[in-house]
């Protein structure tokens, strides 16, 4: 008996207790690198890579509403927008960048920031995985050519914000990348080599929605090519667009904001929002803070208001024409009635007092709800579906719904083209009728009507523009008033205003009298060739001491 | 320290120094020889005249002698002159020369801090008197009854060298432990081994009744327990039954707790009349505010309440609100006082054959804060049992079962919350903000609407032992060698399931429709078994133990959580996931990691005075791809041991002196898991998933990098260095410790931020710099006893370190979290303390446009607003311009523990201090700045800066600083915490009853948290990591407590 137990016990002491079960430990709910690449993580790659497109890095709300894809931060950074929310000690980092007291800790240049290097980095992750992926099963190519379109996509956003942005793809460690690599100019040549590669390899159409196809990268082409002004080069790729049979205008404004026309044929590329059970999974988060606070939406945070120098700018002449001299001027009235006669798309656009919402009654802002700060009462409409519909989000978050963001729709396809005619001088009369049929769209829409149906809801009127007087500066004008006016609330004036050169002197007239009506922009100043751009991030570059070089000015 | 405490010290240290040489000097004297004397006698406890069984006598300056009988008798021959030693542990050795008598009898009086006590330290246990490492030791029986919810918080002011952090949220949530600084970046926790089985969580689920000690392991004596021991290694024992005793021990203890101390915040009217400045200030124009009227520049808050009609489901339909000129004062609302209550019991008992103690514990605690709560019920059973004369099996089982009820940011919140906002609408229902009012919901209404949203957990920890001596079951070797096999499996076992239901509500602008149940479960489980074989030899002056075994453990954990919205009642018990109406999220989650350590230690003693240990541990880990190799060796010399001094000194001054010294090297692989691993993918559900086909309701999951791995990440490794002194003197009335200490930790392991531009996963950790943590630890405990009865212990500790950070790899900048306000992590920068505060001097406030105009360029800059130094005179105030601010280290802490004992009355105090730390007062962003959101202020912006009131130094009233940003990080935040409080005033009244014979009853009434003396303008100094961000405050409880002995 003594010795079973010595025996046991001798035994028990040396026993190795398992090491080798217990050293040997893997990550859980996760592959580790050097697991053999299947199709279904190559899709899911792939996946993640299309869904940087809605910007929802790193939890739910600070980065998405600071560095949104639908770029409305930098509308508020033009002559469109103001921040709007709860006053402006609401959201301090947007209220500085509303007045141009940007500094590179700003959390907006941060988070746009972030948004775009880590999109790029998923991109290169799928690119890299697709080099070494071999399936003759599967659609390497045709992926490829997607992601070269994402990438190209992202930087491009990027220079639009940064100005002077490092170039990163597979080969590039993002530890090691600088700003001063390359130019501008040579940043927009690999842009526009990544877009050709896209273009040159995608299918015409893909079964999947989501997914980029060869016209979408040819109007990203066109895209790209108005910003380099290569003028002529835009007219082959905007044709192949127009000539192509899958898109067309909508027959009605207000449809673009509407779950039933997502994927219609006016939209070349958009970001897929899908509202599932858990409305934070895919709804429009970018927008979360951009939905007003009004009868219409109770509990809206109420940012993103529009300008009244915006809202003025819709005002007519007695022939449907934009007024271009002196729109902003006398000082402004408020109400519905002094834009008479006003542009229809006013009413399709933002929220104006007295004036139906959509389907959902009479917009009024509620005095006690807006800031004082916000003295005005306009508000955006394009980016929240009807209140009604059954679709949007009960709760928080405020008016969520699928409601997807285009980020190229055909109208604006054919504005590339216009402009490129007007820019180049190569056909004006061209020009003027794709502008016509902007406008044209837009007269044919069903007006806003009073509540009653009796009436339209103001006097609205929009006319095309007439061969007289239709010269290159004119039609530079109302080419230029077009895009205002019809992208409105798009997230594409600050950048439009960069394209143009116009600016600093832009601001500085919009910001001489606007500040009747806002008080807190008196005495905010633009400074040209600073503001125009966000500041490199001060996190980007303490990171990579010496590796970026900030931008002008800051 | 003080000056005076300095030069008292310094002149000790110098008498000792003279008495040591004279020592040198007098040592060789030569012993006389004398005839042999048979004595007998009996040995008695001299309180209670009891015998004392198993007393030892032995024959001074050599090595024989016996131990009392059953009855406490003894007989003992030796020469007539010789001198006994009478010990017994627990008891003061007795002395006594022998001069020709033949009967002996004894009374031992039990000793205060005996030498002889075993105390447990890594893998083995040692008499206190042979340990050379730094070791602190605190015998739970003398902290008298652990009345609060964590037992750790007995450690407070009785160890030198650790200091404690505590909030004031049932259930000790936000309580850390932190031992002689800082040598990691990540986690300082120390290790906890609790009855020989190492664990990581703090030990919260113990009764603190059922402990016996805590030994604290500060330098390289914690090196045993290798890869986990750099934070220091805090050790518990729980009681077992002593022989032929019953023991029980039962009482209970309830307390009040009332809030301390508290801000002065501003009422409505005072709100309104700031905001009212701030506007004109700002800029022309009428001033609005939702919920405030304009009297010509003035606010007007209406006289008669208006009646809040409320349309709940369209607040943009309320245009009145129901407010007072008083308004509301939130922190009354929230704040309560709290109570608690605590029952115990522990009974105890052993023969022969083994022991058996059993323990259980029911503790309650309500918070301040209204809705807080903590409970949890113990129960204990440890019992050895002595199967055969060689072999003994054993175990220790303790299940603690909690829940709790937090407060979330309730305390944070409340601070900042609109005055002018009424917690009810008219309808008696819960009140919501409105327009420009600070986007916080009714906090009143949040802790009512949470208060059954519980954390309810289970903790199951405990170990089966065994052992056998395998020589005396073979009978081959002599006495003097033992040769012991063991092992010890342990568990550690706990799961936590948490309970959310958020409710619907109609709160001003929060309207929520939709309720929602959110459930989680979570269980880490940790397997631990190790094996040891321990070889000892016994001779004369020979003392060697040799150890040597393994360990392995295993963590794992896994988590799952659902959640649903749609509850049709909202009645706590219709509340399962299955029964809400939307289907909802499913999550879930593991990880584990696993450690298997190779263990050696030699103690060595000769001739009971010349001590050396030497420890070696090697350890392998799932966390890395490379091994780790511990060593310490550590020496100590008992000098007052050596005889030739003992006899030149006498006893009567210096009574026990023992120098010690150890070097050690310890790890730390405490960063989270897997970080060897390379990059891995995989889903992220929130971010990375697409509706890619368009569907508009569902997406498809999408891969990302997760994580980023480095397969070269190597161990921290601390190397401690340890000089000690162990000094008992004045016939045993003062207790000195002296330790000074060098840590340095090298390969701190750092996770530093990736450049955005490499993209998203967690950055792979590297190994990035050194730190190096100096200081000292010193105790010093007087025991006074009159001839009257009256005892008096004063007992001082004092500690200091200073973390500095030696080498930073500058390939990895750390420390830039683009210091805003919100961020508290301080910098991390070479050559200074770890986490000091980095930012702008604010440099007082601009008088007039001269000043303005003179001063550097600073965007935002005017009169009336905070002028920032320009640091490095380029005349642009900018990021270069940021400089250290101060460090949340104090200089030193002090500790000061008195008891008074007379008669049956017993009062103890206990005093703690800080003195030198800064502290990062980020309540005051918010709090002082009228620019900074709409939310309530203190009543120091009342006194903000006007051309008439130059000499303020908050700034002038505005609702725009214009880019001046005044809450960037500044000096204007920082204040020095430096604080003196009475943590525990304590009186106790001890008796026998006659109806109870036999029993002694104790009666206590405790105070705690008596008073702080600070000039530090928060709610309490006491401030975890020294960034104020609003914590649960510390109450001031009163405590009575009745305990009952047997």
């Amino acid at each position: 008996m003594k010795k079973i137990f010595i025996a046991i016990s001798i035994v028990a002491v040396l026993l190795p207790a398992c090491k080798d079960q217990v050293l040997d430990q893997v990550p859980q709910g996760a592959l580790a690198e050097g697991v053999e690449v299947d199709e279904g993580i190559m899709e899911n790659l792939i996946t993640a890579a299309y869904s940087s497109l809605t910007a929802r890095f790193i939890g739910l709300h600070h980065v998405t509403f600071q560095g949104p894809t639908t770029n409305w931060i930098a509308d508020i950074r033009s002559d469109d927008a103001y921040k709007g929310g709860g006053g402006i000690v609401d959201q301090v980092p947007m209220h500085q960048a509303e007045t141009y007291v940007l500094n590179p800790t700003n959390d907006l240049a941060f988070n746009k920031w972030l948004n775009l290097t880590w999109a790029i980095a998923r991109v290169n992750v799928a690119i890299s995985n697709l080099l070494e992926y071999e399936n003759p099963n599967y659609p390497s190519e045709i992926r490829m050519a997607e992601m070269r379109f994402l990438r190209a996509h992202f930087h491009f956003d990027m220079v639009r914000n940064y100005n002077q942005v490092p170039w990163l793809d597979e080969n590039v460690l993002g530890s090691e990348a600088s700003n001063t690599t390359y130019t501008k100019e040579e940043l927009l040549e690999l842009i526009e080599a990544d877009m050709q590669f896209a273009y040159d390899h995608l299918p015409l159409s893909q079964p999947e929605l989501g997914r980029v196809n060869k016209y979408t990268a040819a109007a990203y082409m066109c895209k790209i090519l108005v910003e380099e002004k290569k003028w002529s080069e835009v007219i082959p790729f905007a044709d192949e667009v127009i000539g192509s049979g899958q898109y067309a205008l909508l027959n009605e404004f207000e449809d673009l904001a509407s779950l039933d026309f997502e994927n219609s044929s006016e939209i070349v590329f958009t970001v897929q929002f899908a509202l599932t059970e858990n409305p934070d999974l895919g709804h429009n988060i970018g927008n979360i803070l951009n939905v007003t606070y009004s009868n219409a939406y109770p509990g809206g945070d109420d940012f993103y208001l529009a300008s009244q120098n915006l809202v003025n700018a819709f005002k007519t002449d007695a022939n449907g024409l934009p007024v271009f001299d002196g729109f902003d001027n006398p000082p402004h009235a408020t109400g519905a009635s002094y834009l008479n006669p006003v542009d229809p798309r006013v009413d399709f656009s933002l929220g104006r007092n007295n004036i139906p919402w959509k389907q959902s009654g009479i917009y009024t802002f509620s005095e006690w709800g807006r800031s004082a700060d916000y003295p005005n009462n306009y508000s955006s409409k394009k980016h929240v579906i009807d209140s009604n519909d059954p679709r949007m989000h009960d709760g928080l978050p405020w008016a969520a719904s699928g409601l997807n963001f285009a980020i190229i729709r055909y109208a604006e396809v054919l504005l590339w083209k216009a402009e490129a005619l007007i820019e180049g001088n190569i056909d004006l009369n061209e020009a003027r009728a794709l502008i016509n049929q902007i406008r044209n769209r837009a007269k044919n829409s069903t007006y806003v009507r009073t509540l009653d149906g009796v009436s339209t809801a103001a006097n609205y009127a929009i006319e095309p523009y007439p061969t007289t007087g239709w010269n290159q500066s004119y039609a530079r004008q109302a080419l230029r008033r077009e895009r205002r006016l019809e992208l409105a609330m798009e997230g594409h004036r600050l950048f439009d205003l960069n394209r143009w050169g116009i600016t600093a002197q832009t601001i500085s007239e919009y910001l001489s009298d606007e500040y009747t009506v806002t008080p807190y922009l008196e005495g905010v100043e633009f400074v040209e060739g600073t503001h125009e751009y966000y500041p490199i991030p001060q996190a980007e570059l303490d990171k990579n001491p010496g590796l970026y070089q900030q931008n002008n000015g800051y | 320290m003080s000056p005076k405490w300095a030069t008292k010290t310094l002149i000790m240290m110098k008498k000792l120094l003279n008495g040591f040489l004279l020592l040198l000097a007098t040592m060789c004297a030569t012993d006389l020889l004398a005839q042999e004397v048979t004595i007998s006698g009996t040995v008695t406890d001299q309180e209670r005249g009891e015998t004392l069984p198993g007393a030892t006598i032995t024959i001074e300056n050599e090595y024989t002698g016996t131990i009392t009988d059953i009855d406490g008798k003894y007989t003992i021959t030796t020469e007539a002159n010789a001198t006994l030693m009478f010990s017994f542990i627990g008891y003061e050795t007795k002395k006594i020369k022998l001069s020709g008598q033949t009967r002996l009898d004894v009374a031992l009086a039990a000793d205060l801090q005996s030498l002889e006590e075993v105390v447990v330290v890594g893998y083995t246990s040692k008499k206190k008197k042979d340990l050379v490492g730094s070791v602190s030791v605190v015998d739970m029986e003398e902290v008298g009854k652990i009345v609060y919810a964590n037992p750790l918080q007995a450690l407070q002011g009785r160890v030198a060298g650790v200091t404690f952090n505590q909030t004031g949220e049932p259930g000790s949530v936000g309580t850390s432990v932190n031992i002689r600084g800082f040598t990691t970046f990540g986690d300082n926790t120390p290790l906890y081994v609790i009855d020989g089985i190492p664990s990581q969580e703090p030990p919260n689920n113990l009764n603190g009744n059922d402990i016996a000690s805590i030994q604290v392991l500060k330098d390289g004596a914690a090196s045993v327990y290798g890869a986990r021991a750099a934070a220091g290694v805090i050790l518990i024992t729980t009681k077992t039954g002593k022989k032929d005793k019953l023991e029980i021990d039962a009482g209970v203890i309830l307390g009040r707790q009332t809030r301390a101390n508290y801000l002065d915040l501003l009422n409505a009217e005072e709100w309104g009349q700031v905001y009212w400045e701030a506007y004109k200030n700002s800029r022309n124009g009428t001033p609005s505010f939702t919920g405030y009227f304009d009297l010509g520049g003035k606010p007007g808050i209406p006289a008669d309440p208006q009646l809040y009609q409320p349309d709940k489901d369209d607040p943009s339909k309320d245009q009145s609100y129901l407010y007072t000129p008083e308004g509301t004062n939130w922190a009354d609302r929230i704040y309560r006082d709290g109570q608690s209550q605590q029952y115990y019991v522990n009974i105890s008992n052993g023969n022969d054959k083994g022991n058996v103690m059993f323990g259980a514990s029911y503790f309650d605690e309500q918070g301040t804060i209204i809705t807080s709560y903590f409970n949890r019920i113990t129960a204990r059973l440890n019992s050895n049992y002595n199967l055969t004369k060689w072999m003994k099996v054993g175990e220790n089982l303790s299940i603690s079962n909690s829940e709790r009820v937090g407060v979330g940011g309730a305390a944070n919140d409340v601070v900042r919350q609109h005055p002018a906002l009424p917690v009810y609408d008219t309808d008696g229902d819960y009140a919501g903000r409105v327009g420009d009012f600070p986007d916080i919901r009714n906090t009143v209404s949040q802790l009512d609407r949470n208060r059954n949203n519980t954390t309810k957990s289970w903790r199951i920890f405990g170990n089966a032992h065994g052992e056998v001596s395998l020589l005396d079951a073979l009978d081959i070797l002599p006495e003097a060698h033992a040769f012991k096999l063991r092992t010890n499996v342990g568990l550690d076992y706990s799961d936590y399931y948490d309970d959310f239901f958020g409710s619907s509500l109609h709160e001003g602008v929060y309207q929520i429709d939709n309720n929602s149940y959110f459930n989680k479960y979570g269980r880490g489980v940790t397997l631990t078994w190790n094996n040891f074989a321990e070889y000892s030899f016994r001779k004369k002056d020979h003392n060697l133990t040799l150890i040597g075994g393994i360990e392995s453990i295993q963590f794992s954990y896994r988590d799952l959580a659902a959640s649903r919205t749609g509850y049709s009642s909202e009645t706590p018990s219709y509340l399962t996931i299955s029964s809400g109406d939307d289907i909802g999220i499913a999550e879930g989650g593991r990880s584990n990691w696993g450690l298997y350590s190779e263990i050696a230690r030699l103690d060595y003693i000769f001739k009971e005075r010349y001590l050396a240990t030497v420890l070696y541990r090697h350890d392998m880990t799932s966390r890395f791809a490379t091994d780790g190799d511990f060593l310490t060796y550590m020496v100590g010399w008992r000098v007052t041991d050596e005889p030739a001094i003992r006899r030149a000194i006498g006893d009567n001054v210096l009574n026990d002196f023992k120098l010690r010294a150890s070097y050690g090297e310890l790890g730390n692989q405490n960063t989270g898991t897997l970080h060897n691993q390379s990059t891995f993918y995989g889903p992220n559900d929130l971010n990375a998933n697409y509706d890619l086909t368009g569907t508009n309701t569902s997406v498809q999951q999408g891969f990302v990098v997760l994580t980023r791995g480095n397969p070269f990440l190597r161990w921290e490794t601390t190397k401690s260095y340890n000089i000690g002194a162990d000094v008992r003197l004045f016939n045993k009335s003062l207790d000195f410790t002296f330790d000074v200490y060098q840590k340095v930790t090298t390969d701190l392991i750092s996770n530093p931020p990736l450049a955005l531009a490499v993209g998203e996963g967690t950055a792979p950790f590297v190994n990035s710099a050194q730190v190096t943590n100096t200081g000292f630890d010193m105790s010093l405990t007087h025991f006074y006893r009159s001839n009257s009865g009256l005892k008096i212990t004063n007992s001082v500790q004092v500690s200091r370190y200073k973390s500095v950070v030696d080498d930073l790899d500058d390939r990895y900048p750390l420390g830039y979290e683009g210091e805003r306000y919100f961020d508290s992590g301080g910098r991390i920068a070479e050559g200074r303390q770890m986490r000091e505060f980095y930012g702008w001097v604010a440099d007082g406030i601009f008088q007039n446009t001269e000043e303005v105009e003179a001063h550097a360029n600073q965007t935002g800059k005017g009169v009336g607003r905070i002028r920032y130094a320009d640091i490095n005179g380029d005349s642009i105030i900018n990021d270069e311009d940021r400089t250290y601010l101060g460090s949340p280290h104090p200089d030193v802490t002090l500790g000061l523990n008195s008891q008074v004992k007379y008669k049956n009355f017993t009062l103890d105090m206990f005093f703690y201090s800080s003195i030198g730390h800064e502290i990062y007062n980020n309540l005051r962003v918010t709090s002082e700045f009228a620019q900074i959101g709409t939310y309530n202020r203190t009543s120091a912006i009342l006194n903000s800066w006007t051309p008439e009131n130059t000499g303020a130094t908050v700034p002038m009233l505005t609702l725009d600083d214009k880019g001046n940003d005044e809450s960037r990080a500044s000096s204007y935040f920082i204040e020095d915490g430096t604080f003196l409080k009475m943590r525990t005033l304590r009186l106790g009244y001890n008796f026998t009853p006659k109806i109870f014979e036999g029993f002694n009853v104790n009666l206590y009434a405790e105070v705690q948290n008596v008073f702080t003396i600070t000039n530090y303008s928060g709610i309490d100094p006491e401030v975890p990591g020294g960034f104020d961000n609003g914590v649960y405050p510390l109450p001031r409880t009163f405590i009575l407590g009745l305990n009952l002995k047997l």
